[in-house]
C-alpha cells in the first residue's frame, strides 16, 4: 500500500515537474537574443510550462544562454547550489560546449565544468525551435526519471 | 563575499558606514543594494546601487561578465575569420557591427566593393538597425512591465530573423558583408520578402504605438526620467541615438557618409529632452526613418556583381553567387602594413575599429570600440539621483547590451 502511494505521489510530482520548467533570469552571454525569440511571441516556450521566474528559488531549470566566462562562472554554481530539487541544466550555443569561435579565449570555461548538463544544443546561436527540442529531452528524462 | 572585493570602503569613517542611530538622522544615508547578475532589470551585468530611501545615491557598475577577449583573438587569426567573430559582440545587430570591420579591411586590402554590394550592405545595415531598435523596446516594454510590448516587438522582430534566414542563410549571426562585396547576392524573391516585410512593419508599427507608445502609463514611466542635457551628454561621450535625443547633432552616416549613405536622402531624428522618453522617440522615428532608406535602397539597386573583381581573378563563375568558395581568395591576399581606421554608425551608435596590420595575414591588434560601453558611464549618471523604480527603465532606455560593452 506504501508503494503504490508513494508511486503515484512520485508520478504526479513528476508531471509537475514536466510541465513547470521555470528558468531564472539568468543570462550569460548574446544566445540570450534566441531566447528573447523562444519566449516572444513566434515560439511561445510557455506552451510546454516554461516561464521565465524572477526568483531562483521558485525555479528548477538553467538555460546556459552561451558563453560562460570566468567572472559568470562563479555566479552560475552559486545560482544552480541555490535553486531547489530537482534542478535541470540545458547548455545552448556552441561556446558552452567547447567554445565555439571563442575556443582559446582566455576568459572562458566550457558549461559542464561548472554545472553538470543534462542537455545540449548546437548553433551558433541555436534556433529557437533547437532549444524547444531539448526542452522536450529533459521533459522526456524527467518522465522516465527512477523513483 | 570577500573584503578585497567590495568596491566601497565599509571601513569604519567612511560615508557609507552607519555607526549608530544618531547618524541616520542628519548625515547621509546608505544602503548598497547588488543588482544582478541574476536580476530581470539587469543583463548580464552587476550594478552596486547605493540607496537613500529609494533615491539612488551612486551607481557603481561592474561590467565584464561576457568579457570574452574577442580583440586578443583577433590576433591569432586570419582576417577572413574576423568576421563571425567581431559579430558575436552584438549578434541582433550582426550587420552594422561587422560593418565597421569589413569596411577596415576593405582599406587594408585595397578592395573596391561594386555598387550593388553596396546597396545591399546599405539595405541590410538599415533593416539591422530597425530590428535592433525593435529589440530594444520590446526589452523596455518588459523592463516596464508591458508584457504585451515584449510579446508584440518580439513577434515583428521574428519577421525580420526569418528574411535575413531567407537572403543570408541564418537568423542572426549572419555574417553577411565580407571584404569587398557581400556573401550572397540578393535575388528577386528577396526583394519581395524585403518590400513585404516593410509593408507589414509599417502596418503592425501602428498598432505597437497604440499599445506601448500612447499607452499613459509607458509615457509616465518614461517623461523626465534619467535626463542628461546635450553638454553632459558630449562630455560623457554618448554616442547614436542615446546622444541625438540628448540634441546632439551628431550622426556617422551624414558626418562620414560610408558606402551608399551618400546617395540617398535621409533626416536623423534628434530630440531636446535627453530623458527616457526622447531616448524611446528618436529610436522610433529612426525605424520610420530607416525604413524609408530600405525602400530607396530597394528602389535604385543597380545590376552587376556583389563582389570586387579582384577576388574573382582564380574563380570567375562565382561572378554573382559570392558563396564559399570563392572566399578561399583571401588566403592568397595580404594586407598592406599600415593603420586602419573605419567609423560606422551602428544602431546604438558610433562603432570604431581600428587596424594595425604588419603584411601578415593575422593583424598585429584590432581595436574595437563598442557604443554600448560608451554609454555606459552615461547610464549610471542618468541613474543617479532618480527612484530606484526607475532604475530598470533608464537601463533599458539606454540600450544597454553586455556583450557589445564588454566584448
Amino acid at each position: 500500500m506504501r508503494a503504490l502511494v508513494s508511486q503515484a505521489v512520485s508520478r504526479a510530482a513528476r508531471w509537475g515537474a514536466k510541465w513547470s520548467l521555470w528558468p531564472p533570469h539568468l543570462v550569460t552571454a548574446c544566445c540570450g537574443v534566441e531566447i528573447g525569440h523562444l519566449f516572444g511571441s513566434a515560439y511561445d516556450a510557455e506552451r510546454f510550462g516554461m516561464l521565465p521566474m524572477g526568483s531562483l528559488r521558485q525555479s528548477n531549470i538553467i538555460i546556459i544562454e552561451g558563453t560562460i566566462t570566468l567572472k559568470m562562472a562563479k555566479f552560475v554554481k552559486y545560482i544552480y547550489e541555490q535553486m531547489p530539487e530537482p534542478k535541470y541544466v540545458i547548455a545552448m550555443g556552441a561556446c558552452s560546449m567547447k567554445g565555439g569561435v571563442f575556443y582559446g579565449s582566455y576568459h572562458m570555461v566550457p558549461a559542464a565544468k561548472v554545472v553538470p548538463v543534462h542537455a545540449y544544443v548546437s548553433g551558433c546561436p541555436p534556433t529557437p525551435e533547437a532549444v524547444l527540442k531539448a526542452v522536450a529531452k529533459v521533459q522526456d528524462r524527467i518522465d522516465h526519471a527512477e523513483g | 563575499m570577500q573584503r578585497a572585493e567590495w568596491p566601497f570602503n565599509v571601513e569604519a569613517g567612511s560615508t557609507f558606514f552607519v555607526e549608530s542611530e544618531e547618524e541616520l538622522r542628519g548625515g547621509r544615508r546608505g544602503m548598497t543594494l547588488v543588482v544582478g547578475p541574476q536580476h530581470p532589470g539587469s543583463g548580464h551585468m552587476r550594478l552596486f546601487v547605493i540607496l537613500d530611501g529609494d533615491l539612488i545615491v551612486d551607481v557603481v557598475p561592474d561590467p565584464g561578465f561576457v568579457h570574452r577577449g574577442i580583440e586578443k583573438l583577433a590576433e591569432n587569426r586570419p582576417y577572413w575569420t574576423l568576421v563571425p567573430l567581431v559579430e558575436k559582440a552584438s549578434i541582433m545587430d550582426s550587420m552594422n557591427i561587422t560593418y565597421a570591420l569589413v569596411l577596415a579591411l576593405e582599406r587594408a586590402l585595397g578592395l573596391e566593393p561594386p555598387p550593388r554590394a553596396r546597396y545591399i550592405r546599405t539595405m541590410m545595415a538599415e533593416l539591422s538597425r530597425i530590428r535592433t531598435h525593435l529589440y530594444d523596446m520590446a526589452l523596455l516594454g518588459v523592463f516596464l512591465g508591458h508584457t504585451t510590448a515584449f510579446m508584440w516587438g518580439f513577434a515583428l522582430m521574428d519577421m525580420y530573423a526569418e528574411v535575413f534566414a531567407k537572403i543570408t542563410g541564418a537568423r542572426t549571426t549572419i555574417a553577411y558583408p565580407v571584404p569587398g562585396g557581400v556573401r550572397r547576392d540578393l535575388r528577386p524573391e528577396h526583394v519581395e520578402a524585403v518590400r513585404r516585410l516593410l509593408e507589414i512593419t509599417r502596418r503592425k508599427l501602428r498598432d505597437f504605438k497604440t499599445l506601448f507608445l500612447d499607452n499613459p502609463v509607458t509615457r509616465a514611466r518614461l517623461e523626465g526620467v534619467g535626463a542628461i542635457d546635450a553638454k553632459r551628454a558630449a562630455e560623457l561621450g554618448v554616442v547614436g541615438p542615446f546622444a541625438r535625443a540628448s540634441g546632439v547633432d551628431y550622426d556617422v552616416r551624414k558626418a562620414r557618409p560610408y558606402d551608399a549613405y551618400g546617395e540617398i536622402d535621409f533626416e536623423t531624428a534628434r530630440e531636446k529632452a535627453g530623458d527616457a522618453w526622447a531616448r524611446t522617440l528618436v529610436r522610433w522615428r529612426e525605424i520610420q526613418e530607416s525604413m524609408s532608406m530600405v525602400e530607396q535602397l530597394l528602389r535604385g539597386l543597380p545590376d552587376g556583381d556583389v563582389i570586387d573583381e579582384a577576388l574573382l581573378f582564380r574563380n570567375p563563375e562565382y561572378r554573382r553567387e559570392g558563396i564559399g568558395g570563392v572566399l578561399g581568395v583571401y588566403t592568397y591576399m595580404y594586407p598592406e602594413p599600415g593603420e586602419y581606421l573605419a567609423l560606422v554608425e551602428a544602431a546604438r551608435g558610433a562603432t570604431l575599429i581600428h587596424l594595425w596590420a604588419t603584411g601578415s595575414q593575422r593583424i598585429y591588434r584590432m581595436r574595437f570600440v563598442t557604443p554600448s560601453w560608451r554609454n555606459l558611464r552615461a547610464m549610471v549618471e542618468a541613474m543617479k539621483g532618480g527612484r530606484l523604480a526607475d532604475m530598470p527603465a533608464v537601463y533599458m532606455s539606454f540600450g544597454y547590451f553586455p556583450p557589445e560593452a564588454d566584448r
